[in-house]
């Protein structure tokens, strides 16, 4: 079974990991067998799945590994095809390191702020140490959050260049129901009419990423 | 280029600058280690010791324990009548 890891990673608290990494796995889960390791102690993750319905079961098991992280994923290639991890807001310690050495695809959910901007200079030294165990590892920042009339979103994407790691052309825009469907436990894929245009945004970033 | 985009530029710049600089730093420091002799290190191997920060007597009266309940009674203790 060809197996993609994706690591959704930022040293940086607050940018959307979990967001992006639930609604990238009701995505994926759409096109094959999904896992969601939930590799930050915050626990997000399972949170989110937590509060999902028996009713209305978020689309993939979230689980939290005990061991080692690249070992533990490499097991779970065999049986899903597609592995996303949600990595602590650090990249101190084991996790994120193990997780960029055992990826194929990190993505980089930065928000449109000029802190958030900076701070990911450093996921860009993360990224070259991250090569060296794992050459073929791509990367890419998802500018999320966007406010289409706010001129601080619309100058990120000219300001990204500067940045080391290519930005996707898709994003995620600012919406509530990004954070009712954390509420309901399930994805905006899930919330019907609503959910539409942030479900779409979600599928551009898969297409962009996997299918392009 | 707007202002605003610019300035996001010029933070980004500045970021990627502040990363290098202390590596740069690190890489040099052995090097200028090396370049000491041992005579114009040794005074800082002689430096004197820091002496722990005296405790105050308040905080010595609370070591009593039930063992020796008498021992570290305060010595200016006015005992009542």
């Amino acid at each position: 079974m060809s197996s993609k890891v994706i690591a959704v990673i930022n040293q940086k608290g607050g940018t959307g990991k979990t967001t992006l990494t639930m609604n990238l796995a009701a995505g994926l889960a759409r096109r094959g067998r999904a896992l969601v390791v939930d590799a930050d102690p915050q626990g997000s993750a399972g949170h989110w799945v937590r509060m999902s319905s028996d009713e209305r079961p978020f689309p993939t098991s979230v689980i939290s590994v005990a061991g080692p992280l690249s070992r533990e994923v490499e097991r779970f290639r065999r049986d899903y095809e597609y592995v996303i991890v949600d990595c602590p807001p650090t990249l101190e310690g084991a996790f994120a390191g193990a997780a960029m050495s055992v990826a194929d695809t990190v993505l980089i959910p930065v928000l449109p702020s000029p802190v958030d901007l900076w701070g990911s200079v450093r996921m860009a030294k993360g990224l070259e140490d991250a090569r060296m165990r794992n050459p073929d590892l791509k990367a890419f920042i998802v500018v999320n959050q966007v406010e289409v009339r706010n001129a601080l979103s619309r100058a990120m994407r000219h300001a990204l260049m500067e940045i080391d790691i290519p930005a996707l052309d898709s994003s995620l825009k600012r919406r509530a129901i990004y954070r009712r469907a954390a509420l309901e436990g399930c994805s905006v894929y899930d919330l019907g009419k609503p959910g539409e245009p942030a479900a779409a945004e979600v599928e551009a970033i898969i297409q962009e990423v996997f299918e392009s | 280029m707007s202002d605003i985009q610019s300035k996001l530029a010029a933070g980004i710049r500045e970021a990627k600058k502040q990363q290098d600089e202390p590596q740069a730093a690190k890489a040099e420091t052995p090097k200028a280690a090396a370049a000491k002799s041992p005579a114009a290190r040794a005074p800082a191997k002689a430096a004197p010791a820091r002496k722990p920060a005296a405790k105050p007597a308040a905080a010595q009266t609370e070591k009593a324990t039930g063992d020796d309940p008498w021992g570290n009674l305060h010595p200016e203790r006015v005992w009542p009548d």
